[in-house]
């Protein structure tokens, strides 16, 4: 369920309190990236409140049972750091992702080290947020682990390795079976190469290499080639996505 | 305006060597004053000593043959002789009772001591004494001695002569030692700033080519090889590397600058257009998705370059770990494979089961993507690569990635690994240029390298060494 663009002081009556929806809180000084981040995370279907400096994100922290934050680091009146440590000394466990310029090791270390869950650079591809977001959400709603994955008439045993599409067996070589889980996992959600590379292959590569066209053109042989509708799209300039249309 | 120049000299090196200088030379002279002092006072004592001795000799000869009587006259006489200012002559009981005197008067107050009499009696010899009276300038040397059975003798002497050479040796020593300190100063001062003219040249040098920042200009050193120009020698060396240093960051500002325009004239043009046409959804659409992939570009760019320069200066540290290079070599080769068939390239390896060294995974996974990368686009239709995997005996490994493509030309080698270096000038995709120098840069980060040969037959052979530690680090 959309909200509009939140100010506060926030009037919880006024919120339909459905259990489906997903709160997350967003701390961001700079109104433009603010503002991406709610439209796409909103399209998603989270709730999301916005505080435009660190003493207001860190009120709504402590007060708000929100499913996961995300925090930029340079904030006007209270810094992003401190903000998480202070949640965590007040033993509130809201997954944080924290959003910084600087992308070098020592401060992805020193983010995490303050108590937040996850670090991402600027800047970043808004799929790979919404990702990272997710993850955080599932694990803290404890989503048990499943078994199988389907979408549409696709389906995947993660136990016997078995790959079905419309009742026909696919034989997938390891490196597309797990390209084909990841889709899965992230059906209807752009996934980026840069994705794709680090949290399928696990390696780390110029995104410029056609490796992941490559890999994603020999997929979609073997699943699309013959089904009168095609499940794997690219998305230009972003990525791919698993869906059902066209 | 003086006092500060005053308090600038006290902090400099000259100054402070200086002080010390004419410290240890005021300390070597009044140590041998003190010396001389000692020497010649003793003697003075001594010489004392024995006129007392010859005098208690005449008395005991003159008891000996003309009686108590005798020695009474010749003390009084003796004493006038002399005068009665300079000795005195007592004739004691052995317990200390005045048996006859010199006239005394000048010497009213120096007592009989019964412990000196005593101590002369325990060891039949004369009792040498030195008594200081607050009447008398000058110190007086006595002595007790036995001149026959129940009589002795105290003879004193006043000390004029000592007094009045310690009053002169004091005089001197002020003297000598002003002069002396002087001479010291200056001396000392000379020295140290002869010493030191190098460092005052070098600083000199220095301040300079840091207001102008003219980093072509060197601090004239010496071929002596003495501290001083050792030093010079040091300083130009680090210039040298600054200037290298810096002439890198103009370089590279100026191919960022070229390199980030075409990309960002591409995404304005785009945008600009877009609006102004008022075209169709899919227009905006195909404009977003242009302006994403341009920015991934630029920023895969950016990174890069900032990787490459940093390792360059050395500010890099690599987030070392133990890892498999024979695992990371056969997953990079696995995931290029595809690529490779597409091009009908065969892409064969081989790599021992395991191989740990300690490094940065990411870092030598981009390497070796990117020397796949460029191997597979270098090499037509029906060409092969082949990557091999081979430990050194000196402890190091060998990655080796062979292309039967065309080579690279003696013109290009020597460059090839230079940041923005295009063999084909006309390739104008942006960041190109860069996975070369950013692999020599990873390769020198693990204290490794890279070097480009022609290969056996045709195409290129890469070859990047990395050490092997004997340590292996946590995984």
């Amino acid at each position: 369920m959309p909200y509009a663009l939140c100010s506060l002081p926030i009037n919880l009556a006024d919120r339909p309190n459905t259990e489906k929806t997903m709160r997350i809180l967003l701390v961001e000084d700079d109104s433009k990236i603010a503002s991406f981040i709610l439209k796409g995370l909103k399209a998603e279907g989270f709730a999301v409140d916005h505080a435009a400096d660190g003493e207001q994100g860190l009120d709504l922290a402590l007060t708000e049972p929100y499913a996961a934050a995300v925090v930029d680091v340079m904030l006007p009146k209270l810094n992003g750091l401190d903000l998480i440590r202070t949640l965590r000394r007040e033993k509130v466990n809201t997954p944080v992702i924290v959003l910084s310029a600087k992308g070098t090791v020592e401060d992805r270390v020193k983010g995490l080290q303050t108590g937040a869950d996850d670090y991402l650079a600027k800047p970043f591809a808004f799929s790979e947020l919404l990702a990272r977001v997710q993850a955080l959400v599932r694990r803290s709603t404890h989503a048990a682990e499943p078994t199988r994955l389907s979408f549409a008439d696709l389906s995947m045993n993660l136990i016997t390795r078995e790959v079905v599409r419309a009742e026909t067996k696919i034989e997938l070589q390891p490196l597309e079976f797990s390209l084909l889980e990841y889709l899965l996992r992230n059906a209807g959600r752009v996934v980026s190469k840069t994705m794709i590379m680090e949290n399928v292959w696990d390696y780390n590569f110029d995104p410029q290499t056609n490796v992941v066209e490559s890999r994603i053109y020999k997929l979609r042989e073997k699943i699309d080639k013959d089904a009168p509708v095609k499940l794997i799209h690219t998305v230009r300039g972003v990525g791919y996505v698993l869906k059902a249309s066209d | 305006m003086f006092l500060k120049r005053l308090i600038e000299i006290r902090r400099t090196l000259a100054f402070r060597l200086t002080l010390w200088y004419a410290g240890i030379f005021l300390f070597s002279a009044a140590v041998a004053f003190a010396f001389f002092y000692y020497l010649i006072t003793e003697t003075i004592r001594g010489r004392a000593d024995q006129d007392l001795l010859a005098e208690v000799r005449t008395f005991s000869s003159v008891m000996a043959l003309q009686g108590v009587e005798a020695v009474k006259r010749q003390a009084l006489l003796e004493s006038r002789a002399a005068g009665e200012k300079k000795i005195f002559v007592q004739l004691l009981y052995p317990d200390g009772r005045l048996f006859s005197s010199s006239n005394m008067s000048y010497f009213h107050n120096i007592p009989v001591s019964i412990e000196a009499i005593g101590r002369m009696l325990e060891q039949k010899e004369p009792f040498f004494a030195t008594v200081s009276s607050p009447d008398h300038r000058h110190e007086i040397r006595v002595v007790y001695a036995l001149l026959g059975p129940g009589l002795i003798i105290h003879l004193g002497q006043s000390m004029d002569d000592l007094t009045r050479f310690v009053e002169a040796f004091q005089r001197i020593f002020v003297l000598t030692m002003t002069g002396l300190f002087a001479v010291a100063v200056a001396v000392g001062w000379f020295m140290a700033r002869r010493a030191l003219a190098g460092v005052e040249t070098v600083t000199r040098a220095a301040r300079r080519i840091a207001a102008d920042g003219r980093l072509a200009e060197r601090v004239p050193a010496g071929r002596g090889g003495d501290e001083i120009d050792r030093l010079a020698a040091t300083f130009n060396r680090m210039l040298d590397r600054i200037q290298v240093l810096v002439n890198g960051i103009k370089e590279m500002t100026d191919n960022i600058a070229h390199d980030l325009k075409s990309p960002i004239t591409r995404i304005r043009g785009q945008a600009e257009v877009a609006l102004t046409s008022r075209g169709a959804t899919d227009e905006y659409e195909s404009m977003a998705a242009s302006a994403i992939e341009e920015c991934d570009r630029l920023l895969e760019m950016i990174n890069a370059m900032l990787f490459i320069s940093r390792s360059e200066a050395g500010v890099t540290r690599p987030e070392f770990r133990r890892l498999d290079l024979a695992a990371v070599v056969r997953g990079a080769c696995g995931l290029f494979q595809s690529l490779a068939e597409d091009k009908q390239i065969a892409l064969t390896w081989e790599a021992p089961a395991q191989f740990e060294i300690s490094g940065d995974i990411r870092l030598i996974q981009r390497m070796l993507g990117n020397l796949l990368d460029n191997a597979i686009k270098y090499t037509p239709a029906g060409g092969a690569v082949s990557v091999a995997l081979q430990p050194n005996p000196d402890r190091s490994v060998c990655i080796a990635v062979r292309d039967s493509g065309v080579g690279i030309s003696d013109k290009d080698r020597p460059r090839i690994f230079e940041r923005f270096y295009r063999g084909d000038p006309s390739r104008s995709r942006a960041g190109a240029g860069l996975g070369l120098s950013f692999a020599r840069a990873v390769a020198r980060a693990h204290g490794g390298d890279i070097t480009v040969e022609d290969g056996p037959s045709s195409g290129a052979l890469f070859r990047v060494v990395l050490p092997v530690s004997d340590v292996l680090p946590e995984r």
